[in-house]
């Protein structure tokens, strides 16, 4: 598996550098909420011993924008904790579909920034490497989501449907309508692709393209 | 004279409590939850102060800032910062940001920042 990042070193290193950063960006907008939630409290508190008066309806809407972003930070920690952990396990099953959840969850920001809807359909058949490096998968996701996105106009739905080609799984990307019959570029991904033993194929009249895993049985 | 603030911040829970902060302290407080409908708000408005925040999905801070500057070069801006690079910084004080604040910010020190910038502009 040394191999695996060895060939993909620079790009896997941006890779987890920008998720790691815009994880720590997300955690210091909750911070900063919860500051002002707690700002608020202040506030009531001074008000209160003012005038003697407390309004319940205010310290409700501060628990409940408190509980908001802790309830944020919680899910942010556990997904980003779940992608930290997918560095140390070299090599092991992988579901495509929770694979494309976890990047989906973890680009949202990216996403956001054209006003794009990323949806992960349940997958179809045997979307299940048999044994690969998770990281490396996730990579590979990470790049062919972000080499999809250019073919979405902003405001517009990009379908991630993991299945099975010919009893090799895979991850359809749909939904490109900007994606044309005459683009055939795959720099962004070639080495990712031939580290992980997968193909891309692009079909512009379909709008989609596919990853697939190749070198793996479903 | 109560100053005019417009918010702009992609959080909108952050925008909410912010805004009811700065009311309380007796401050007039528009929002937007992105660049570009601030942008559009502070062309329509007379607003005295915005504060932006840098780091947007759409549009950043310093792009808004920018073009804010092109069209209403008078109003002063405070940047809202969750990680600021000292370029970006330096960037922002060139385009003529007033301030630059790091989140959390410390609402009390936001609000004299305004108010100074409000007291300021009725001695000019």
């Amino acid at each position: 598996m040394s191999f695996q990042y060895g060939a993909v070193g620079e790009a896997g290193l941006a890779f987890f550098g920008k998720v790691s950063s815009v994880a720590c960006h997300e955690l210091k907008n909750i911070l900063a909420i919860i500051n002002e939630n707690n700002g608020l409290l202040e506030d009531t508190v001074f008000m209160a011993q003012k005038s003697g008066a407390i309004e319940p309806e205010r310290l409700g809407r501060v628990c409940e924008g408190i509980a908001k972003q802790i309830h944020r930070a919680d899910e942010l920690l556990r997904q980003v904790s779940r992608f930290a952990h997918s560095v140390d396990q070299f090599y092991g099953a992988i579901d495509l579909e929770d694979c494309c959840r976890l990047v989906v969850f973890l680009a949202r920001r990216l996403t956001a920034a054209k006003k794009l809807t990323v949806e992960v359909e349940a997958a179809s058949g045997a979307a299940r490497l048999a044994g690969g490096n998770p990281f490396l998968v996730e990579n590979l996701v990470w790049t062919a989501l972000l080499e999809a996105m250019q073919f979405c106009e902003n405001g517009g739905t990009l379908r991630l449907v993991p299945g099975e080609r010919n009893g090799q799984p895979m991850v359809a990307f749909c939904g490109l309508n900007r994606l044309n019959e005459d683009f055939c570029s795959v720099s962004p991904l070639a080495e990712l692709l031939s580290a992980a033993s997968a193909s891309w194929e692009i079909h512009g009249s379909e709008q989609r393209c596919e990853l697939i895993f190749t070198g793996h049985e479903g | 004279m109560v100053a005019n603030v417009l918010l702009i911040d992609d959080e909108t829970d952050f925008l909410a409590v912010m805004a009811e902060r700065m009311a309380a302290r007796g401050l007039r407080v528009s929002t937007a939850a992105s660049a570009r409908n601030g942008l559009a708000q502070a062309e329509e408005g007379d607003f005295d102060v915005i504060v932006l925040d840098l780091a947007m999905p759409e549009m950043d801070g310093v792009e808004a800032l920018r073009r804010l500057k092109e069209k209403k070069p008078e109003i002063e801006v405070i940047l809202l910062t969750g990680h600021a690079s000292v370029k970006q910084g330096i960037e922002a004080m060139k385009l003529g940001a007033l301030d630059l604040l790091e989140k959390p910010a410390d609402m009390n020190i936001l609000a004299a920042k305004i108010e100074a910038i409000q007291a300021k502009k009725m001695m000019g």
